[in-house]
């Protein structure tokens, strides 16, 4: 062969590997159920300092089941399984997701040991949001990375 | 415009991937950490016989895991398959797209 066909036939390759790619990330979109979902399971586990137990165990129970049932449900409807982003920015919106929610499970259990239990359905509220949000971003940024193969 | 499949590796042209389908269904596996076998069939439009083959040509030089499993979703006791890029398989493919990027930019005439 000769250098413009192998050149030609490298392109029609790396193109239908690019149309795969973008196959595979139309295939992963999450639902819009999805986040709204995850953040009601982050909201259980935020706002469980705020009761008292046993249902503060029940609470953190539901959430960590409903975190591994989101998971299984995604993994089972899309056939692939997926555990890393994609790139930089996914990336940076995971880490910052986590951060968040670490930080406002701190702020619970520190208005719970001050007796301002109350003001936990506020944090739990904000973790709803930033779940519902970022998740949002994140999958956004996921879904561009995924696609330009980044 | 050409795509940009894989991190930045060195290029090496390698013949046990170049085979359309062979380096598709890494292409696929790349950024996933595996795939139900079907997934790949549906996206190369191929039989299950000849993505079987396919598949075990690729596994048989060390490229892709193969692993089978009780699946959840199926009323019968066949299970799921799933397949996985191995770390070979992953510089593998690097290394290849890498080459056929410079080939599209003329470096390798």
């Amino acid at each position: 062969m000769n250098g413009d066909a192998d050149r030609a036939g490298a392109r029609e390759t790396l193109d239908a590997l690019s149309n795969d790619r973008l196959a595979l990330a139309e295939r992963v979109k999450t639902p819009p159920w999805y986040y709204p979902l995850l953040g009601v399971a982050t909201v259980f586990i935020i706002g469980s300092p705020g009761v008292e137990q046993p249902s503060r165990s029940v609470l953190v129970a539901f959430g960590v089941i409903a975190l591994v049932a989101l998971t299984v449900a995604s993994q089972k409807k899309t056939g692939v399984t997926i555990n890393r982003t994609a790139g930089p920015r996914s990336l940076g919106i995971a880490v910052t997701l986590g951060v968040a929610v670490a930080f406002l499970l701190g702020v619970s259990l520190t208005l719970e040991s001050t007796g301002h239990e109350a003001w936990i359905a506020l944090t739990a509220a904000v973790a709803f949001l930033a779940v519902w949000l970022l998740g949002r971003l994140y999958d956004r940024a996921y879904y561009l990375e995924l696609r330009s193969g980044r | 415009m050409a795509a940009d499949c894989g991190v930045e590796a060195e290029p090496a042209f390698n013949e046990a991937i170049h085979a359309p389908n062979r380096l598709r269904i890494c292409g696929i596996l790349r950024p996933v950490d595996s795939a139900e076998f079907s997934v790949i069939r549906e996206a190369l439009d191929l039989s299950e016989a000849n993505l079987s083959k396919t598949v075990r040509s690729l596994a048989d030089v060390g490229y892709v895991r193969v692993t089978k499993s009780a699946s959840t979703s199926r009323t019968d006791n066949r299970r799921t398959t799933r397949l996985s890029l191995t770390s070979a398989g992953r510089q593998a493919f690097d290394a290849h797209v890498a080459a056929l990027k410079r080939m599209v930019e003329g470096a390798l005439d």
